[in-house]
């Protein structure tokens, strides 16, 4: 993944470099110049020193046959600098050219062209700068060497000096930089978390005080578009409760006149109770229909709240009473307290398509056993009964909707469209609980087992 | 016993009056949101089917007129509305009972015989399931036809069961039907006065719903 920070961090730690390098460069040449400068004025100092010193003594080094030779006295060590660069080097000729005086580290032959001036030449395998200047009193000519290489080291340790740190500071210019764009980019990662910290069905503008303006269009647009989404959100449930009244209505219609036919036809026709029965079935697939698309991902849109799952469990047997009593199942619950978070009106289709299922395919006096158990942090519903269950192999398909147990050969008595369980995993889903289809504990029939996590907020509040 | 009935939909309408003439009730049919209003002007019906779905006019409004009015009218909404908040609206602002859209006929009677009681009219006050017959005008319960005595919180909780014959009463719920929420309730109140109570009626009268409740099953 890109990151804008670190894409800005390198590009402008290599554009400080570069810069850096080539200010580095510039320097480095500029300083070699006067550093060369610099050396050439030490020496005019020191002939200007050799003038206090050497004429005076003139007579005496002219008698002698070989020339005076100085040693170094520099016994001063003040600093770490090679003592060589230290040393004065130089030669004293007069104006017949014979060597009169010379420094220790010198040759006894003339070093240089005597004529005015600075030189180059070599000897003793180094390369020497030489400044040949005419002495004092017209006592002959100085040749004062300086050897190339000392020179440019001390000159190049000069300017490093001066140009290390420059190469110090890029990482710390880097680091400089990462912090400054982290709080340049805040506004850019508190928009993300924003982004990403909101439920999905959470379709609230976004805030756009304190945004810099580089962010203002992005969000605008953003919010354009939330602003659509919630819209055509709104539009949709809307037609979908337009389409369950649409629905609802002439079936409710077709109920009572198909109740009145059978009061007022006696004896009753056959076909008048088959008529009841399709209505029924048509009823029921409907309802079925609109649940499933109530709680369908794409059209859910309500905010979990801390609910009681054992009060509503016990909401929908009570709401099961006739169901029960018509096949005169017996129903029990059991289990402690449970709270989880969670949409009640899509729990409660869930609990009731479950119950319902287990009303519908236990035969006559059958029994059904709902619970409801909290198991550390996971709250555990459970409803068996002792119907003729599934066969295990089948268990992962009656999820698919319309799919229907052993398909046409379905007993047709009991109304059924095969939507029930499809809609009980799809609230499952949403409410992010695990299904689990298994043998109950009777003789024979289905155990089905939804594990919740339990809900912080119910625990705090029993 | 009148009932005024308000809903858009002519084919449903047809098939309520004719169910309802049928069980002996007297009743009007209007169509238009407006019609109603008017209607509700002049007379108060004693009871109100309302169909919050109409077409000139939201039916909430006529609710609102009948309570403003302060008329003694029950009011049952009729709605095709599935939407939990939708029915909790229509409680608050005052409606008696609701029922969704589709219902069996069987259920709108029974609800409109609830209501009717509460009206406090003679001939719905009696209650007969079985052997027992409650006399809600009276506070009397008689077993076949001999008065059976029974305490306040007794009589209470048959009631309950009676009304709701077939239908499972949550231990909750008849634990708030008895006592208000600052009456202290020991846990096994309820259990007491059922035991009470079975050994004055008949043997399985009342059935026991482990883990929910009770029930009085249709005879």
């Amino acid at each position: 993944m890109k990151s804008i920070r670190v894409f800005l961090v390198v590009l402008l730690v290599a554009i400080v470099t570069l810069a850096n390098f080539a200010a580095a460069v510039r320097g480095y040449l500029g300083s070699m110049d006067e550093a060369e400068r610099l050396f050439n004025q030490r020496l005019l100092q020191q002939v200007d020193l050799l003038n206090y010193l050497l004429p005076a003594r003139y007579e005496d080094y002219s008698r002698q046959h070989s020339p005076e030779t100085f040693p170094s006295q520099n016994k001063t060590d003040l600093s770490n600098e090679s003592p060589a660069i230290a040393e004065l080097q130089f030669q004293w000729v007069d104006n017949n050219g014979t060597l009169l005086a010379r420094s220790a580290a010198l040759p006894d032959e003339i070093i240089a062209e005597l004529k005015t001036g600075y030189q180059f030449v070599n000897f003793n395998h180094y390369r020497w700068h030489v400044l040949v200047a005419p002495a004092a009193n017209n006592t002959g000519w100085y040749l004062l060497a300086e050897r190339d290489d000392q020179r440019y080291r001390l000159a190049e340790s000069m300017i490093l000096q001066a140009v290390l740190p420059m190469v110090i500071a890029i990482p710390i210019i880097g680091l400089v930089i990462w912090w400054v764009l982290g709080i340049g980019l805040r506004p850019v990662s508190s928009l993300a978390k924003e982004f990403h910290a909101r439920e999905a069905t959470d379709l609230r503008p976004i805030g756009l005080q304190d945004m810099p303006s580089e962010l203002t269009q992005l969000s605008q647009s953003a919010n354009e578009l939330l602003r659509r989404l919630e819209s055509s959100f709104l539009r949709e449930q809307r037609f979908s409760a337009d389409a369950a009244h649409e629905l609802r209505t002439p079936i409710a219609a077709l109920m009572i006149h198909c109740e009145n036919l059978l009061h007022d036809i006696d004896p009753v026709p056959d076909s008048a109770y088959k008529l009841q029965q399709g209505i029924k079935r048509m009823r029921y697939l409907v309802e079925q229909i609109l649940l499933l698309n109530k709680t369908s991902p794409d059209h859910f849109m309500s905010q979990f709240k801390p609910l009681n799952l054992t009060a509503l469990v016990k909401q929908v047997i009570v709401s099961a009473s006739d169901a029960l009593s018509e096949k005169n199942i017996d129903v029990e619950f059991d289990g402690n307290e449970c709270w989880v978070d969670g949409d009640t009106a899509a729990l409660e289709t869930m609990i009731n398509n479950l119950l319902g299922n287990a009303i519908k395919y236990t035969p006559e006096g059958g029994k059904t056993v709902l619970h409801t158990w909290l198991r550390g942090k996971e709250v555990v519903l459970e409803v068996s009964d002792n119907g003729p269950g599934i066969p295990a192999d089948q268990y992962g398909r009656v999820f698919d909707r319309f799919y229907r147990l052993y398909g046409d050969r379905h007993d047709s008595r009991t109304p059924g469209c095969g939507l029930g369980l499809s809609i009980v995993k799809q609230v499952v889903d949403l409410h992010h609980a695990r299904i689990h289809l298994t043998r109950s504990p009777f003789e024979s029939g289905l155990l089905v087992i939804v594990t919740f996590t339990a809900s912080e907020k119910g625990d705090a509040t029993q | 016993m009148h009932i005024l009935l308000v809903e858009d939909d002519g084919l449903l309408a047809e098939g309520i009056v004719t169910a309802l003439k049928r069980s002996g009730f007297a009743v009007t049919w209007l169509d238009k949101g407006k019609t109603a209003s008017a209607y509700l002007a002049g007379e108060a019906p004693d009871i109100l089917l309302l169909d919050l779905g109409l077409s000139d006019m939201d039916g909430m409004e006529l609710l609102r007129l009948v309570r403003q009015k302060q008329f003694p009218t029950q009011v049952l909404i009729l709605t095709a509305r599935d939407s939990t908040t939708a029915k909790v609206m229509g409680l608050d602002a005052g409606a008696d009972d609701y029922l969704t859209k589709p219902f069996e006929i069987d259920e709108l009677l029974a609800r409109l015989r609830v209501l009717e009681r509460r009206l406090g009219n003679a001939p719905t006050a009696l209650i007969q399931v079985g052997p027992i017959i409650l006399d809600t005008a009276h506070h009397l319960a008689l077993l076949n036809n001999e008065p059976i005595n029974l305490s306040r919180r007794e009589y209470m909780l048959l009631k309950a069961l009676v009304e709701h014959v077939g239908i499972i009463q949550t231990k909750e719920g008849l634990e708030g039907k008895l006592y208000s929420w600052n009456d202290e309730v020991a846990s096994n109140t309820i259990e007491v006065h059922i035991h009470n109570l079975r050994k004055k009626l008949p043997a399985d009268f009342i059935r026991t719903v482990r883990g929910v409740g009770y029930m009085v099953p249709r005879q």
